[in-house]
C-alpha cells in the first residue's frame, strides 16, 4: 500500500498543474470595503498604485467612500514635488451638476486643494460613492512616493455640519 | 458344366449375400420414469432413426411394432417386461429387441437401453448413460446410444457435438508422398502443414501418432496409405469429417506441391490446391504454412507473405533481433512496445487508453484557461467598480470561477498522472512481457485424437509450459 502510495505520489508530483490566483489575491480596490484596512466615511485615492514610468502620465481621483448625507468636501493632499507635478484637476462626480461649485487651489509646491460642493436642485444630497476630482500627475523623477490626505480634510452635510472622516486611503507611485 | 458353374455361382452368392445380412432388430418405447410420455416416446424415435443411421441393423418400424401390439391387446408402452418383448419379437419375426428406460434421478437423467436375443432371451449387450442438463442434451446421448448399442462406436460427430464442438470440423492428414525428397522431409513437411492447419483454429486435427497408430492396427504404414480408398477408410475410423492427403515433387529445381481435402462421408473433393516453388527445400516450409491456410479457403496471414517474401532465414533472424530494450524504447509511444512484441489487442489498447486521458488532459487545460480569461476579465471589471454593490457582484463571481478553476486543475492533474501511469506501465509492461516467440503457427491446445486404449476418439487438450 505504502509502495503503491509513493507511486501515486510521484504521478501527481509529474503531472500537468496550474497556479490559480485566488480572489482574495485578486482583491485590490481601494473601494472595496470588505478589503479596506480603513473604516468610512473615507477619503482615497482611486486607484491607489501607480507605476508610471520617467516623464510619463497618470491618473488618479480622490473618492468620497461611503459618506452618508454629502453634500460638499473640502480636500486637502500632500505629493511629493520633487518626483511629482500636477498636470491638471478637474471635477469629480459631486460637482457634475447644472450648478458646479469646484475650486482647486495648487499655489502651494507638494499640496493641492480642492473644494467641491453639490448643488442640485433635485437632491439635497449623496448617500454613496461619489469622485470629488480627477488628478493627473507626470513622474518627473524616479523612486517611490506617497499621496497623503492632510488633516484639514472635511465633508460637510446640507446644512454645513461636518461629517467624519474616519479613515484615509494612501496612494502610492512608485515612478520607474 | 456351364449349367453347374452358374449354379454353383448363385449358391455362392447366396451364401454370401445371406452372411452380409444385417441383423433384424425392433425397438419398443422406453420406459419413462419422472418424464413425460411425449418425451419418451420423441426420444425413443429418435434412438430409432439413429439406429437406421447406423446401416449395422434392419430396424423394423415402428408402425409394424404398433400393429402387433394392437393385434394382441396391448399398449407399447404398457409392453415392459423382457417376456411381453420376446414374445412380441416373435410375433414380428425379428432377431433381437432393444428396450430401455429413462429416468430423473435429482437433476440428472439415466439411460438404459438393452438388447437382447428374441430367440434365446439372452441379453447381448447392455449400454448406459447419464446426462445433467435440459432435456433436449438428452437427444444427442440417445443418438450416440443408437450406436452404441448396436456395437459401434458413435461418430466424431456426435462426440463433437456432445462436448460443444459443433462449428469446427475434424481433419485428419496422411503423410505427404515425397517424390524426389526424401521421406523424413515429407515427414516434416506434412507436420508443419499439420501445424499450419491447426494454427488457424478452425479445424479439429487428429494428431500423426494417433493416424500411425490407426494405420498400424490395419497392417500398413503411415506412406503406404496413398489412394482416396484407404484415406476414407482411416478417415472412417478415426471419425473425422475430412481427410488431406498430397504429394510433394522434384522436378529440377522445382518443387511442386498439390494437396487434397476430400470429405469421408462422400468421398467428393472439397479442395485442391497446388503450387511450384523453386529455391531451397527449407523454403518449402513456408509454402506448406500458407498451403495450410487456404486449403481450408481462408486469407493468408500476413507473417506467412512477410516470411514468404524476406525468405525464412532472414524473417527468423529479423525475429531473432527483438529484444526487451526495444521494446521499451518503442513504449515511448504508448502501444508501440506491445505491437512489436506482437500483442497487438494490448498496444491498441494502451494506445487508446493514453490518447483519451491526454485528451481528457488538454480539454481539461483548455477549461481551465477560458476560465482564467475570465477570472482575468472579471478582475478588470472589480479594478474598475467605484460602487460597493457592483464590487460585490464581481467579487461573488470571481469566486465562483475560482471554483470552477479548482474542478478544472484538480481533472487536470487527475488525468495527465493517470496518463503519466499508464505510459509508464506501458513502459514497464512491453519491458517484462518483451517479444513473443511468434505462435501464429503453433497449433491449438485442443486436440482431437483417436485413442486405441479406448478404441475411441477423444478430444485433449494440452498445456505447454
Amino acid at each position: 500500500m505504502k509502495r503503491f502510495s509513493s507511486i501515486l505520489i510521484v504521478f501527481v508530483f509529474l503531472s500537468c498543474g496550474n497556479e490559480i490566483t485566488t480572489t482574495e489575491e485578486l482583491r485590490n480596490n481601494p473601494l472595496d470595503a470588505e478589503q479596506a484596512t480603513y473604516e468610512t466615511p473615507a477619503l482615497v485615492f482611486f486607484p491607489s498604485e501607480f507605476t508610471p514610468a520617467l516623464g510619463g502620465a497618470f491618473q488618479t481621483e480622490v473618492f468620497a467612500m461611503g459618506p452618508e448625507n454629502l453634500r460638499g468636501a473640502n480636500v486637502v493632499f500632500q505629493y511629493d514635488q520633487n518626483k511629482l507635478s500636477i498636470l491638471n484637476v478637474t471635477a469629480g462626480g459631486l460637482s457634475a451638476g447644472s450648478n458646479p461649485l469646484f475650486f482647486v487651489d495648487t499655489d502651494t509646491p507638494g499640496i493641492v486643494e480642492i473644494v467641491s460642493v453639490y448643488l442640485n436642485a433635485d437632491s439635497t444630497s449623496i448617500n454613496q460613492n461619489i469622485s470629488i476630482a480627477q488628478i493627473s500627475f507626470t513622474a518627473t523623477s524616479t523612486g517611490q512616493s506617497t499621496l497623503d490626505f492632510q488633516s484639514e480634510c472635511e465633508m460637510l452635510d446640507p446644512d454645513g455640519n461636518s461629517i467624519e472622516i474616519k479613515g484615509f486611503g494612501q496612494g502610492v507611485v512608485d515612478a520607474q | 458344366m456351364m449349367m453347374k458353374n452358374i449354379l454353383a455361382f448363385f449358391i455362392l452368392y447366396s451364401l454370401i449375400i445371406g452372411q452380409n445380412q444385417p441383423i433384424t432388430v425392433a425397438v419398443l418405447d422406453f420406459e419413462g420414469q419422472g418424464i413425460s410420455v411425449q418425451e419418451v416416446k420423441t426420444l425413443t424415435e429418435r434412438i430409432r432413426s439413429e439406429i437406421g443411421n447406423t446401416n449395422a441393423v434392419r430396424l423394423i418400424e415402428r408402425k409394424a411394432v404398433d400393429k402387433i401390439m394392437a393385434e394382441q391387446g396391448l399398449q407399447q408402452s404398457g409392453c415392459t417386461s423382457d417376456e411381453c418383448a420376446s414374445e412380441v419379437g416373435k410375433l414380428l419375426g425379428v432377431q433381437f429387441m432393444i428396450s430401455g428406460s429413462i429416468g430423473l434421478v435429482g437433476d440428472t437423467y439415466t439411460i438404459d437401453t438393452k438388447m437382447f436375443s428374441v430367440e434365446s432371451g439372452e441379453t447381448v449387450r447392455t449400454k448406459s448413460a447419464s446426462y445433467a442438463g435440459e432435456v433436449s442434451g438428452l437427444i444427442t446421448e440417445m443418438e450416440i446410444l443408437a450406436w452404441e448399442i448396436v456395437g459401434l462406436d458413435a461418430p466424431g460427430r456426435l462426440r463433437l457435438k456432445r462436448s460443444g464442438e459443433t462449428d469446427k470440423s475434424t481433419v485428419a492428414v496422411l503423410d505427404f508422398e515425397g517424390r524426389g525428397i526424401s521421406i523424413q522431409e515429407a515427414k516434416t513437411l506434412t507436420d508443419r502443414f499439420t501445424s499450419s492447419m491447426s494454427s488457424t483454429k478452425r479445424v479439429i486435427m487428429v494428431e500423426r501418432g494417433v493416424m500411425a497408430e490407426v494405420l498400424e492396427n490395419q497392417g500398413l504404414e503411415m506412406g503406404e496409405c496413398t489412394s482416396d480408398e484407404c484415406a476414407a477408410e482411416v478417415g472412417a475410423m478415426l471419425g473425422v469429417q475430412f481427410m488431406v492427403s498430397g504429394a510433394i515433387g522434384k522436378l529440377g529445381d522445382t518443387y511442386t506441391i498439390d494437396i487434397k481435402m476430400f470429405s469421408v462421408a462422400t468421398g467428393a473433393a472439397e479442395n485442391m490446391q497446388s503450387t511450384s516453388y523453386q529455391g531451397k527445400v527449407d523454403g518449402l516450409i513456408t509454402e506448406i504454412e500458407i498451403l495450410g491456410w487456404t486449403i481450408l479457403g481462408l486469407n493468408t496471414p500476413k507473417k506467412l507473405i512477410q516470411k514468404r517474401r524476406m525468405g525464412t532465414s532472414a524473417y527468423l533472424a529479423q525475429q531473432k533481433e527483438k529484444t526487451k530494450v526495444g521494446a521499451a524504447l518503442r513504449s515511448v509511444v504508448p502501444g508501440l512496445g506491445q505491437l512489436y512484441n506482437g500483442d497487438k489487442m494490448l498496444g491498441y489498447s494502451f494506445m487508446g487508453v493514453d490518447v483519451l486521458l491526454w485528451a481528457l488532459t488538454m480539454s481539461s487545460q483548455s477549461t481551465f484557461n477560458d476560465l482564467q480569461a475570465d477570472q482575468d476579465a472579471v478582475t478588470a471589471l472589480y479594478n474598475a467598480a467605484t460602487q460597493q454593490t457592483e464590487i460585490d457582484d464581481y467579487i461573488n463571481q470571481l469566486k465562483t470561477i475560482e471554483t470552477d478553476l479548482q474542478k478544472a486543475n484538480d481533472q487536470l492533474v487527475m488525468f495527465s498522472a493517470a496518463a503519466i501511469g499508464v505510459w509508464a506501465a506501458n513502459i514497464v509492461h512491453a519491458y517484462i512481457t518483451g517479444p513473443s516467440p511468434g505462435n501464429a503457427l503453433s497449433s491449438g491446445p485442443l486436440k482431437l485424437a483417436y485413442d486405441p486404449a479406448i478404441q475411441n476418439t477423444s478430444i485433449q487438450w494440452t498445456i505447454e509450459f
